[in-house]
């Protein structure tokens, strides 16, 4: 796979709940290897956005996975390309966190087999990526929120998928272990995985390579996270209540009172 | 002096009109330990529980009954009247409605309160024993007005029949063990219920004792191993009696030494009732059915 | 390489739960209506040895066998709904099995043809056809299985309605009534043969699906969304599962009658001893479930002996008493720290 290649495409995608349209029309690409944010209000379509690639709504419209169309994959086939994190999932406290994670090998193993040796290295290097390995004879229900958070993104790593889409990875973590994520983030695109996550902390947001900015279920804005016209975008999605500022190379938002 | 006359046979009517009153009125101690004062002889009646429906017409007061419960069904003539309910869901409004002077029911009967709250008179009364039935008897017939040679010849009536049945059980059936099934997870009649005493008057045992309660439910297996020498049951029990694990090697069950009793017999024999002597009718037509010697049972079709 | 803070090792616990079993029904064949009597005695007297073999034997095993087909439904039932105070009567079986048994009751020895059809059904039969029945009007009234509160719902106004039909019954024929005392408090006093191998062949067959499907439970367990994205097929596997739970129950409540508790309590008293995945929480669940009635079925019949409890009281008292423990002790946990 090059670089600049398109890895997931949305084509005129629409999609409702519970009676109300949520996305009016969605058109986008994501190119390889690249990490996206997509930011915008409440109730702006950017979980339901999220859910829709990851093929967990109903929609109308196209979406492509590497060129093949969502809708006639199996299952397996992607889940194997695909790894979902959502928001607030309630889980349930009985499993110990290594379970948990090795969970996230479902989509590579056959139907009854039992984990293999590669299986067993993935979950350990997950854990240890995320600081929580020294968590894995715990269950869920033991741990804090943030500890929790680490564990279930430790999951979504283990599944080893070309795309990864995460709805507000970074929730209940404390800097330290937002600065993990943003570490672990940077070193999967370095590995070509694609990588899409849904932020309302601006910050982080704007640490990625591309942001996509949307309003009441459309994208307005699509582009590099440090071009000018992108926080222009930002900032007028937001009723110009914030300004975005470049300080030591990063840019931070803060508001204007 | 005019007027002391009159004062005077004024307060004496009054008077004898007070004790007319009182000698009139009937206080009665139903089973619920409380007394009932009836202050004249009922002429409206309502009956909610099936014994106490026959007690009444076997008192010769069945036309005074206005209305009895959806079970009672003896004799014939009442299954004209209106029904109220159950014993455990009787309709407060049909009484009610009925204007009794009276009304009968069992102690595990709801709406007694209710009843007496809405100002009738209420006698609960719940015979379980054959002493019971007797006092049943006496005390509706007291209630009633029924002269009290009546009521007590309506018991020795019973007590001559019971006593002329156990006449007609064969001396062959005497002594024989006896299991009498009640329903089906399974309770049976033990020594102490009044289906007990009945069998105990005509000189059969029971396998059950006394000590396990009136109704014990019992582990089936205590039945094959008590090896009953008779089976009385009633005929929907009986359809599958086949089937239980371990019945079918039985000797009662292998001798057809059972006797399963039709849904209209079923009633009589579950009722502790004026009918007490009819049932025991029943048990002893079962007992000299099958006192015919083992091997001749065996040889018929 | 899971799980190694629990205290003992799944498979450890598994043995040693069926080796319990085992002793349990041992014990079974020797409690009964004399109280306890070793085998010995009976070697002398045919009457005993018959009663062994023909009646508490099969009685005893009978309830292993009843209790394990509970405690898999209820660890199905807790893994399909995602909720701890899941039993296997939710979708309205214990309702549907009440009708059926209260329905044939009402026709036994009233007409003759349908008595003869009647008795080679057996009331086990009716149940049986009962509870399969609820389940599948609860599926339509629901109008599939994907929707987990609406099935839920569904299943308790079946329950509720079903229940109240058989009720009417029972008030208008007060000799049904008697007949259903029996069945709405659950007894294993009629278990033969026959019935243990009808009820141990629908165990092996829905124990060996369910331990199939237990990776969908597993993910289910990480919410409906992410399962789905991890590839499970939610559709079917949903639909198999609410029919494995129809059957498991439906068999052993044709048999022990309503027997409330063992199918919540048994997949809790498992988790609070090992924490694992569902492919050993339901083979565990199973073996706690049969060793949970087993026990209430040796005490109805020990405590009172000749007269016999419901084991239904029973299962409520030990299962409900155990469980009323375990909150006390998590309580106290968490108090402390």
């Amino acid at each position: 796979m090059k670089k600049h290649e398109v890895a997931l495409r949305l084509q005129d995608v629409h999609a409702s709940l519970a009676g109300k349209e949520v996305l009016r029309g969605i058109d986008i690409s994501f190119q390889l290897g690249r990490w996206t944010s997509i930011v915008g209000p409440n109730g702006a379509g950017k979980s339901t956005l999220l859910k829709a690639m990851a093929g967990l709504t109903q929609t109308s419209g196209n979406i492509f996975l590497f060129d093949q169309e969502l809708r006639m994959m199996s299952p397996k086939q992607r889940a194997e390309k695909l790894s979902w994190l959502g928001q607030n999932e309630t889980v349930s406290d009985d499993l110990c966190v290594w379970d948990v994670v090795m969970l996230g090998r479902i989509p590579h193993q056959e139907w009854l087999a039992p984990p293999n040796v590669n299986d067993h290295q993935v979950v350990k290097t997950v854990l240890q990526a995320t600081q929580a390995w020294h968590l894995r004879e715990r269950s869920l229900g033991q741990l804090s929120g943030g500890e929790r958070q680490r564990v279930l993104l430790s999951r979504a790593m283990a599944v080893r998928a070309q795309i990864m889409l995460m709805d507000e990875p970074t929730a209940n973590l404390d800097p330290p272990h937002q600065v993990d994520w943003l570490e672990q983030v940077h070193c999967l695109t370095s590995q070509n995985t694609t990588v899409i996550s849904v932020l309302h902390e601006l910050g982080t947001a704007l640490q990625a390579d591309d942001v996509v900015v949307m309003q009441a279920g459309l994208v307005v804005h699509h582009g590099a996270s440090a071009s000018e016209q992108t926080h222009q975008a930002i900032e007028a999605v937001f009723d110009n209540r914030i300004s975005i500022h470049n300080f030591e190379g990063q840019f931070v938002a803060l508001p204007k009172i | 002096m005019l007027k002391c006359h009159l004062q005077i046979r004024l307060l004496l009517s009054l008077a004898m009109g007070f004790v007319y009153a009182t000698v009139q009125a009937v206080v009665i101690k139903d089973d619920r330990q409380m007394d009932v004062v009836i202050a004249k002889p009922p002429q409206r009646i309502v009956s909610l529980l099936p014994s106490l429906t026959e007690t009444v017409c076997a008192l010769g007061q069945c036309k005074k009954l206005v209305g009895v419960d959806r079970y009672s069904n003896w004799p014939e003539s009442i299954n004209k009247l209106p029904r109220m309910g159950g014993g455990i869901d009787p309709s407060i409004e049909s009484v009610v409605a009925a204007r009794p002077d009276i009304v009968l029911m069992g102690t595990s009967a709801r709406g007694a309160e209710r009843l007496t709250a809405l100002g009738l008179t209420v006698i609960a009364l719940e015979p379980r024993t054959h002493a019971d039935v007797q006092r049943t008897i006496q005390i509706i017939g007291k209630a009633l007005d029924v002269p009290d040679k009546d009521s007590a010849l309506v018991w020795s009536d019973i007590q001559s029949s019971l006593e002329a049945s156990a006449q007609l059980v064969p001396l062959a059936s005497k002594g024989k063990r006896i299991y009498f099934e009640v329903s089906r997870a399974p309770y049976g009649a033990s020594e102490s219920s009044f289906i007990g005493e009945t069998l105990q008057r005509l000189g059969v045992q029971n396998i059950l004792p006394g000590s396990l309660g009136p109704f014990p439910k019992v582990n089936p297996e205590f039945v094959v191993r008590a090896q009953p020498d008779i089976i009385m049951v009633g005929d929907s029990n009986f359809a599958d009696m086949a089937t239980r694990p371990g019945w079918q090697n039985m000797q009662a069950m292998r001798m057809q030494q059972v006797c399963h009793f039709k849904k209209e017999d079923a009633n009589i024999l579950s009722r502790p009732g004026p009918r007490l002597a009819e049932a025991a009718k029943l048990m002893t037509q079962c007992l000299i059915d099958k006192s015919a010697p083992i091997n001749k049972a065996k040889s018929q079709p | 390489m899971t799980s190694q803070f629990n205290r003992w090792p799944p498979a450890f616990l598994a043995i040693s739960l069926l080796l319990l079993g085992i002793f349990g029904i041992a014990l079974g064949s020797s409690v009964g209506s004399t109280g306890f009597e070793s085998w010995f005695a009976a070697f002398q007297d045919e009457i005993a040895w018959q009663i062994i073999w023909d009646i508490r034997l099969p009685r005893s095993v009978g309830a292993f066998v009843a209790g394990a087909l509970l405690g898999l439904a209820g660890a199905i039932a807790q893994g399909l709904f995602r909720n701890p105070l899941a039993d296997p009567y939710l979708l309205g079986s214990a309702s549907g099995a009440s009708l059926g048994v209260a329905i044939a009751l009402a026709l036994f020895g009233g007409n003759p043809f349908a008595t003869e059809f009647l008795i080679r059904l057996g009331l086990t039969g009716a149940a049986f056809i009962g509870a399969v029945l609820a389940v599948m009007l609860t599926i339509a009234l629901a109008q599939g299985v994907q929707h987990t509160l609406r099935l839920l719902l569904a299943g308790v106004i079946v329950g509720v309605v079903l229940g109240a039909m058989a009720s009417l019954i029972s008030l208008l024929r007060p000799d049904v009534l008697q007949g259903m005392q029996g069945f709405l408090l659950g007894s294993t006093s009629f278990i033969g043969w026959n019935s243990c191998a009808l009820m141990f062949g629908v165990l092996l067959v829905c124990m060996g699906l369910a331990f199939f499907l237990s990776r969908v439970l597993d993910a289910l367990s990480l919410g409906e969304l992410t399962a789905l994205s991890l590839g499970m097929p939610l559709a079917k596997a949903r639909l198999v599962l609410v029919t494995l739970l129809a059957l498991a129950t439906g068999a052993a409540v044709a048999q022990t009658g309503l027997v409330a508790f063992v199918g919540l309590a048994a997949p809790h008293l498992v988790r609070s001893l090992i924490k694992t995945k569902y492919n050993w929480v339901i083979l565990l669940s199973t073996l706690m479930g049969g060793l949970l009635l087993l026990l209430a079925d040796l005490l109805a019949r020990l405590l009172l002996s000749p007269q016999e409890l419901p084991v239904g009281v029973l299962t409520a008292v030990l299962g409900g008493g155990y469980l009323l423990w375990l909150m006390y002790q998590s309580q106290k946990k968490a108090a402390v720290g």
